[in-house]
């Protein structure tokens, strides 16, 4: 089978995979008790504007009708009107989108940079002190819970040294308007994102760290290492050049599922530095059984796992030859 | 089988006397006989039934009699909130359980999702108890909103706030007399009684007001303004505050953001305390919880049906057009057409109509004592040369309610100037209008939750929050950071226990005065929350001094006073599990 074939066959899995998706979206939101009217009960919303605003959004129509709207909806283009905020979802997600992508991907780049590398070396110097100690700091830094790690970091740079703001993504009347350049590319937007960047960092390094050391353990053992050794290269050679190489295939896979992460953002790490992003913004909407909100928001967040998987099974063939069609 | 009802005529006395609870239900039985069940939540309809709030042929199964003679009482599920959602609510109610086990009762707590919890208890009304709390807000220091939309028994369908289904023809009486007395002493006269027959029936027990602590920097200001049950968030706060010398901007945190800044709309509360610093209103409820004019520079009830508002001059909209008495007339009638909320505020009201450039005149088609303080004191003014025009000349809204109003026009005290949601919102000074703020500049900052509004305050970023952090956050900024102060007021927002009338246990009244004696409303103010609180006995809280009334039946904090009363009912304890009286 080549690779025209299997392109097309992964695309239509891709479709079913949507669907399948979408329909389980639907009648999970659905089937959340209460509905976009619970929270506003007792700030004296009386029985009847629940039952108005209930019949406006359309709720009270049949459950398949507003499933095959929704799909309708999709299927143009859109996202529908967040039940609260009264203005498009789209609008809403795509600011929180950049808010959570600048602080996720920054955190998980510099996670992943670091993992990577400093992984490679723990295999490298297999047995020695600074693995035994490495891999307890990868542990360490895994297993502490995000608030935590966040916390601390606040309390040191933010309270004890006085270096960083606590919270927030810019100065209090900063100007917040504008387009993407005047919004983000700024000293004051970097600067509040350092300590959520730290915090994040060093909760998401551990994966590569450890996956990194114990293929590097894998490919240190092949031949073709032995032989590049005896070939005389230097050993930083030989370590990037052709075992780091080697050992980075699987991290693609890993790659692929955490960015959807990256989209998800991080609720805690929202919360603790008080970032307006999409974790904040997922968690609010299904408390408010806001659907549109809540639905648009998974769904960006899945379709970014689902595409980047048919990515990474794109790419293997490409990073590795050895892999098959079929 | 007989069912008993306490007599009522006579009890009237009694229940002056508000220690004398024990001694009525003692009579009560001596009355009815030994081994009856005890059916009192319908004082003053004697030959009804159900009236009771259903009684005893509740949904239990049971046929005609008590619930089951002689068998153990069925397990309470106890809804409580979860922790993260509210500490208060958890902690008192494992409390609480803690108690009613004691009593024989088998009690499991149940921490639920706010959104399960409105669904199972205002929707469904399937519960057996939960824990609620109505928080304080201006429009309901009007004795009105507690007082009728919570117990009188026509809000007793699915979604109303009357979910406990407590229904008392005499309580009644009372609840629709305050609604169209306009002479304040007869009136309160109406809610006294109210606040009495409630409070002998405990249909709901009330347990504690809580002290709203609003942190804020003391420099920022030279002085700050609160108001009963709102604190730091209310109206008084931004527009009468004093910054200090060369503070010209406050911040003003707040544990989540507007949701939209549509009039219309108006369903969050948050929302609503948002517009009306945009907003004029005709009238405002003062911070000691009296009407003030303030749009209207005169009221007048021209008769029961009639009141007439005559409007300040020469006032603009924040686009520099004039608000005429047409907006207000205009403000009113659309209100009452498209917003589903607003509407709800003005009662019986028919028509508005213009009487001359000054005055307006609204008939209502029966006497509404709360038309004043709720219907003036609650619709927004809205200009018509820019609402006249929704939904016609706007793409993709089919209804005003679902309009964005990306830039709201109001009249108010303070001028909307940008917002950029979950980062902040910046309102300016109206410096034209007839009370200007003296703030120059309200920059409202959305926190992620309290702590994270707590830490910005700490480092100087906030200068004040309009929410209440834990008690230990409270104490801490009290005493160990130097330049945060709290600002403590009272509030008339009530935590409370409600009991599903309709089911047995709780529709027999001796249940749930032993329910309620075993609360410990003191160890659940000094403990639970940190003494900051004030134990209550009845739903107008003590600090609504005019409306409050120091006399009702008090129950809470007496464990052997309600097995007392229990083993008086005739209810025993086997194994530890309490049964029923023998018939």
């Amino acid at each position: 089978m080549g690779l025209q074939e299997y392109v097309v066959r992964r695309l239509l899995q891709l479709v079913f995979t949507f669907w399948v998706f979408v329909s389980i979206l639907f009648v999970l939101f659905r089937a959340a008790p209460g509905d976009p009217t619970s929270m506003f009960v007792t700030q004296g919303m009386s029985p009847e504007a629940r039952e108005e605003m209930i019949s406006r959004l359309g709720l009270d129509e049949p459950l398949y009708v507003q499933y095959f709207d929704y799909f309708g909806q999709l299927l143009t283009g859109e996202f529908g009107t967040s039940f609260r905020y009264n203005e498009p979802v789209w609008d809403i997600i795509v600011v929180k989108f950049w808010n959570t992508v600048l602080l996720m991907g920054t955190a998980l780049v510099v996670a992943y940079v670091i993992g990577i590398t400093f992984g490679a070396l723990l295999g490298w110097y297999r047995d020695s002190k600074f693995e035994r100690g490495g891999i307890i700091v990868a542990l360490m830094a895994r297993s502490s819970p995000e608030f935590w790690t966040g916390i601390l970091v606040l309390s040191v740079f933010s309270f004890w040294l006085g270096l960083f703001p606590s919270g927030g993504m810019r100065t209090i009347g900063a100007t917040t308007s504008g387009g993407f350049m005047t919004r983000y590319v700024n000293w004051d937007f970097a600067y509040h994102m350092v300590l959520p960047v730290i915090a994040g960092a060093i909760y998401y390094m551990a994966t590569p760290t450890l996956l990194m050391r114990n293929t590097m353990l894998d490919v240190l053992k092949a031949d073709f290492i032995e032989i590049k050794k005896a070939e005389g290269l230097p050993e930083h050679q030989i370590l990037f050049n052709h075992a780091v190489r080697n050992s980075v295939l699987p991290l693609v896979t890993v790659i692929a599922l955490v960015s959807g992460k990256a989209i998800g953002g991080s609720l805690i790490i929202e919360t603790v530095f008080n970032w307006p992003g999409m974790g904040r913004e997922m968690v609010q909407s299904i408390n408010y059984n806001d659907y549109p909100v809540a639905m648009g928001t998974f769904f960006l967040m899945g379709s970014v796992v689902i595409i980047m998987n048919f990515v990474a099974d794109l790419a293997y063939g490409i990073l590795d030859p050895r892999v098959q069609y079929d | 089988m007989k069912i008993f009802k306490y007599p009522c005529g006579d009890g009237t006395i009694m229940r002056h006397d508000t220690k004398s609870r024990r001694r009525v239900l003692r009579e009560a039985l001596a009355v009815g006989g030994a081994g009856v069940s005890v059916a009192l939540a319908g004082c003053g309809s004697d030959s009804d039934g159900s009236d009771g709030g259903g009684g005893s042929d509740g949904s239990d199964g049971s046929d005609g009699g008590s619930a089951g003679a002689g068998d153990p009482v069925e397990p309470i599920e106890f809804i409580v909130t979860t922790q993260s959602y509210d500490p208060v609510r958890y902690e008192f109610g494992n409390l609480i359980a803690e108690n009613w086990r004691e009593l024989g009762f088998e009690v499991e707590v149940n921490p639920l999702a706010w959104n399960t919890i409105v669904s199972r208890t205002f929707d469904e009304q399937n519960f057996d108890a939960f824990t609620l709390n109505w928080a304080g807000r201006a429009e309901r220091l009007d004795p009105d909103p507690f007082c009728y939309s919570l117990h009188h028994s026509s809000q007793t369908e699915s979604g109303g706030n009357n979910m406990v289904n407590y229904e008392n023809s005499e309580y009644d009486e009372y609840a629709e007399e305050q609604r169209r007395t306009y002479d304040e002493d007869e009136r309160k006269d109406a809610v006294l009684r109210c606040q009495e027959i409630f409070a002998e029936d405990q249909p709901r027990t009330p347990i504690a007001n809580q002290t709203q602590n609003m942190p804020y920097l003391e420099d920022s200001f030279d002085e700050i303004v609160d108001m009963i049950g709102e604190g730091l968030m209310s109206f008084w706060t931004a527009v009468d505050s004093v910054p200090a010398d060369g503070v010209d901007q406050i911040s003003l945190g707040y544990p989540s953001d507007v949701n939209n800044l549509n009039p219309v709309d108006g369903t969050a509360t948050h929302d609503t305390q948002t517009m009306r610093l945009i907003y004029d209103k005709l009238v405002r409820i003062d911070t000691d919880g009296t009407v003030t004019n303030w749009l209207a520079e005169d009221v007048e009830a021209v008769d029961d049906t009639t009141v007439r508002a005559t409007i300040r001059t020469d006032q603009q909209w924040h686009d520099g057009e004039d608000l005429t008495v047409e907006d207000v007339k205009f403000s009113f009638d659309y209100l009452q057409e498209y917003s589903a909320v607003l509407s709800g505020f003005m009662g019986p009201l028919e028509s508005t109509s213009i009487v001359d450039d000054q005055t307006v005149e609204f008939s209502m088609s029966e006497a509404f004592a709360p038309f004043i303080s709720t219907a003036l004191g609650q619709v927004f003014i809205i200009p018509q040369h820019i609402w006249e025009d929704v939904p016609e000349d706007l793409d993709g809204v089919s209804e005003p309610v679902g309009w964005e109003n990306p830039e709201p026009v109001g009249s108010g005290p303070f001028e909307f100037v940008s917002w950029s949601r979950d980062e902040q919102m910046i309102l300016q000074a109206n410096e034209d209008h007839f009370n200007p703020p003296n703030i120059p500049e309200l920059i409202k900052i959305p926190g992620a939750d309290i702590q994270s509004l707590v830490r910005l305050l700490e480092d100087g970023s906030l200068d004040m929050i309009g929410w209440v952090p834990g008690p230990d956050t409270v104490n801490r900024l009290r005493n160990q950071v130097d330049r945060a102060a709290v600002n403590s007021i009272d509030s008339h927002g009530w935590y409370h226990i409600n009991y599903q009338l309709d089911r047995a246990p709780f529709d027999d009244i001796a249940v749930r005065h032993a329910l309620a004696d075993a609360i410990p409303k003191q160890d659940i103010v000094d403990i639970v929350m940190d003494g900051q609180g004030t134990v209550t006995h009845t739903f107008m809280a003590e600090v609504n001094e005019f409306w409050h009334n120091p006399d009702v039946m008090e129950f809470g904090d007496d464990l052997e006073g309600a097995q007392t009363t229990l083993e008086e009912a005739g209810y025993t304890v086997q194994d530890g599990r309490l049964h029923y009286p023998e018939e």
